[in-house]
């Protein structure tokens, strides 16, 4: 346990997943066109894309429910096996489990089919029934659960093996906004527990809370894939936004100089909110070096893009 | 491997462990001995209870009702009618019967109950009474006729034709052109015939009974959705394995118990027959009985017994393997069992023809109907097993055997490629068309 909790900021970050130039196709359509995705160890790395782009697809590929029409996997830098499926966690986006069994068995039926030794299942539920305090359920079947706590019970018998991958297709789908925030909560932690965990959804406000890397599938094809800062940055339209106090001999043109150019200009009150758009290059902070002799600055921000503006525009325009 | 036996087990105790397997269990050979016990023990009840008829004989006949088989008779010459009723009240007769004086020429007779007569007491009496008017009358016919012997003659030419089978074994007896009587082992077609046709019908059930247990079972995980976990644990083949055997486990175990319930009522009721008095056989016929039974033993040959169930077991495991694998792949393509129709309808017919074509296999195993279907692997589990006690050549048995196992091969593989495929299609019908696209993709 102590060595993999390294956190995503492990020193080299190994490639735990290599995903390159796979295809598929269907009978009448292509699922992936030469798709290649690189899932850094420790990363929380999320799948993006509209319905029908092929997430599922590929995911039922990492997780070898079908295979590739062409292109290769690796899994820490061999390429992928079928006893590596014990090493996956999958959650798919359908869940179900047996509806005549009862709880505690059917978790540790599945758990041993991933390979856990029965002692060791049972060691392990019994945490996580606490953790999700569902103890009393045990013995019910699982046709008498909610949705939501058989959906739980899913999610516990997805990571109980403590795998080094796992992939869950759309988690936050079919549970109720509290149920979805315990199920965030579980993510992000395991995440920082080191595993690695590959997701696909078209929530971007969970991406943006729980991602640190992301892939966008548009039509089949990957559009965009890296860390999730970085993306960001790159879609960054390099606009900030500058409030201070209003002053009678401050000049938002002074500062702006030839680098930058006005674009908007908002007086209220006693704050007065320019809008830059960077227009050459030049230092960092030569904004700031400018307006601070000038002006009182009440705030300075960096207009960075939301997931879901990227999302919609790199979907429109590829 | 490991993880085809936790399915074998989940499979397997997961339905053991049902109520409704206790319930059938234990349920069908409880109707099974109902079917054959009531019957006779209402047969040995009627005897129980013995009836004695007071027969008041006004005609010359000696004894004019013969033996009855349910009642016996106390004759007397003559009785006043008004003491009838006061004779039934002290319950010692059952019936008061009046022949009339002239019963040869008006054959009617009187009965007086305290109830209804039985239907089965009428037609006793009318026979009994019959037979011994007809038997006067046509001694009265012959003696008149002057050939007192022709009775004896006539019961002379009944000629019983005894056609004694033997199977003569292959190379030897061949060789040496005239079989000897006596040599080679004496056949009996009953035998073969009863042997075969049960077999035959045995696997048929089975198979019907466990392929189809094969299919809900894959549509239910289908449609709980439980399958796709499944599948990122295990490969589909391991899990269908697993599946297929686990279910095939319990119907041989369901089977392991009836037949120990039933060599268990064969012992029993072979140490108690002898002390049973059945009254209504007769120790000739009991004897017969027995002599009977230890001819059809006598006559099958213990290495025949032996081949016979090896290939049974063979038949019976190949032919469920083959179609539990068709039904799983059927089931992975449908939604709900509703859906199934369509794809089972074809194999369901085959099994029925297949097993038609047993019965008549298993009266006539020399037909070129009944020879292509034991060889071709889809009915050669049944129609084999049919004709298998009338002797079937060695160089027969092993293509069809062969066959059998390669068609399983073959079948195991295309309905993997289906089953792969298939259970993870949902919402859309599937045709026939679809399913052979299914088979090209890269699993």
């Amino acid at each position: 346990m102590a060595a993999r909790r390294r956190g995503h900021a492990s020193p080299r970050n190994m490639i735990v997943l290599k995903v390159e130039s796979v295809d598929k196709t269907y009978a009448n359509h292509k699922a992936l066109d030469n798709v290649s995705i690189d899932v850094p160890e420790g990363a929380v790395y999320g799948l993006l894309g509209p319905n029908g782009a092929g997430k599922t697809t590929l995911i039922r590929i990492i997780t070898q429910i079908t295979a590739p029409d062409s292109g290769k996997l690796f899994f820490k830098g061999k390429p992928l096996a079928p006893e590596d499926v014990d090493r996956v966690g999958y959650l798919p986006e359908e869940r179900g489990l047996y509806k005549k069994m009862k709880v505690e068995e059917q978790a540790l039926y599945l758990a041993r089919l991933k390979g856990m030794s029965r002692r060791d299942a049972i060691a392990r539920l019994r945490q996580w029934f606490e953790k999700f305090e569902i103890e009393s359920w045990r013995d019910k079947k699982v046709g008498e659960l909610s949705k939501g706590m058989a959906q739980k019970l899913q999610f516990i018998t997805t990571v109980i093996r403590e795998p080094e991958l796992l992939v869950f297709d759309e988690p936050f789908n079919g549970f109720d906004p509290v149920n979805a925030e315990i199920v965030k909560r579980e993510i992000v932690s395991l995440g920082q527990k080191g595993t690695t965990i590959i997701f696909s959804t078209h929530n971007m406000a969970s991406v943006e809370e729980t991602c640190t890397h992301i892939a966008l599938i548009n039509k089949s094809r990957k559009v965009v894939e890296g860390p999730i800062n970085k993306i960001r940055e790159e879609h960054a339209s390099n606009t900030d936004r500058l409030t201070c106090r209003r002053a009678t001999d401050f000049d938002p043109r002074s500062i702006a100089g030839n680098e930058f150019a006005i674009l908007s200009e908002r007086l209220e009150e006693e704050r007065l909110e320019i809008v830059l758009q960077q227009q050459a290059p030049c230092p960092p902070n030569t904004l700031l070096d400018r307006v601070l002799p000038a002006a009182e600055v009440i705030a300075y921000q960096k207009i960075v893009p939301g997931m879901n503006e990227i999302f919609i525009h790199l979907t429109r325009n590829p | 491997m490991n993880k085809t036996f936790i399915v074998i087990h989940r499979e397997f105790s997961s339905r053991v462990r049902k109520k409704s397997f206790l319930f059938v269990t234990l349920l069908v050979p409880l109707l099974l001995l109902a079917c054959y016990a009531i019957p006779f023990w209402m047969l040995v009840r009627s005897d129980s209870r013995e009836r004695v008829f007071l027969v008041v004989n006004e005609s010359a006949i000696e004894a004019p009702l013969g033996n009855l088989r349910d009642a016996r008779s106390v004759y007397v010459d003559s009785l006043p009618e008004a003491s009838r009723a006061a004779i039934l009240a002290r319950k010692d007769y059952y019936a008061i019967v009046r022949v009339p004086e002239n019963v040869m020429n008006a054959p009617e007779i009187f009965v007086y109950t305290l109830s209804q007569l039985p239907i089965e007491l009428k037609e006793e009496l009318a026979a009994g009474l019959r037979m011994k008017i007809e038997r006067m009358k046509r001694d009265e016919v012959i003696a008149r006729a002057g050939l007192p012997d022709i009775e004896r003659q006539l019961e002379a030419t009944r000629t019983p034709v005894n056609v004694r089978s033997f199977v003569v074994s292959g190379g030897s007896a061949a060789a040496d052109g005239v079989p000897e009587a006596g040599s080679g082992r004496e056949g009996s077609s009953e035998v073969s015939f009863v042997i075969g046709m049960l077999g035959a019908m045995i696997i048929f059930m089975f198979i019907i009974i466990f392929a189809s247990r094969v299919m809900r079972g894959v549509i239910e995980e289908k449609t709980s959705r439980v399958i796709e976990v499944i599948v990122s644990s295990v490969r589909p083949f391991q899990f269908l394995l697993g599946k297929i055997i686990g279910i095939v486990a319990v119907g041989l175990l369901q089977f392991f118990i009836w037949i120990a319930f039933a060599l268990l009522l064969f012992f029993f009721a072979t140490s108690l027959l002898p002390t049973l008095d059945l009254a209504g056989l007769s120790p000739d016929l009991r004897q017969g009985a027995s002599a009977a039974v230890l001819d059809v033993f006598a006559k099958l040959d213990p290495s025949f017994i032996f081949s016979f169930i090896a290939l049974f077991i063979f038949y019976f495991l190949g032919g469920y393997f083959l179609y539990g694998s068709i039904f799983a792949a059927v089931g992975s393509a449908c939604d709900s069992e509703t859906d199934s129709q369509q794809f089972v309808l074809p194999f369901n017919f085959l099994l029925m023809i297949a097993f038609y074509i047993g019965i008549a296999a298993a009266k006539n195993p020399e037909t070129s109907l009944a020879f292509w279907s034991s060889i071709i692997p889809l009915t050669s589990p049944i129609v084999m097993i049919a004709r298998f006690p009338f002797g079937v050549s060695a160089w027969e048995v092993a293509l069809s055997m062969t066959l059998l196992v390669v068609a399983f091969l073959f079948f195991a593989w295309l309905s993997g490629k289906i089953y792969r495929v298939g259970i993870l299609m949902h919402g859309k019908k599937t045709t026939w068309r679809e399913l052979y696209k299914w088979i090209k993709y890269k699993g």
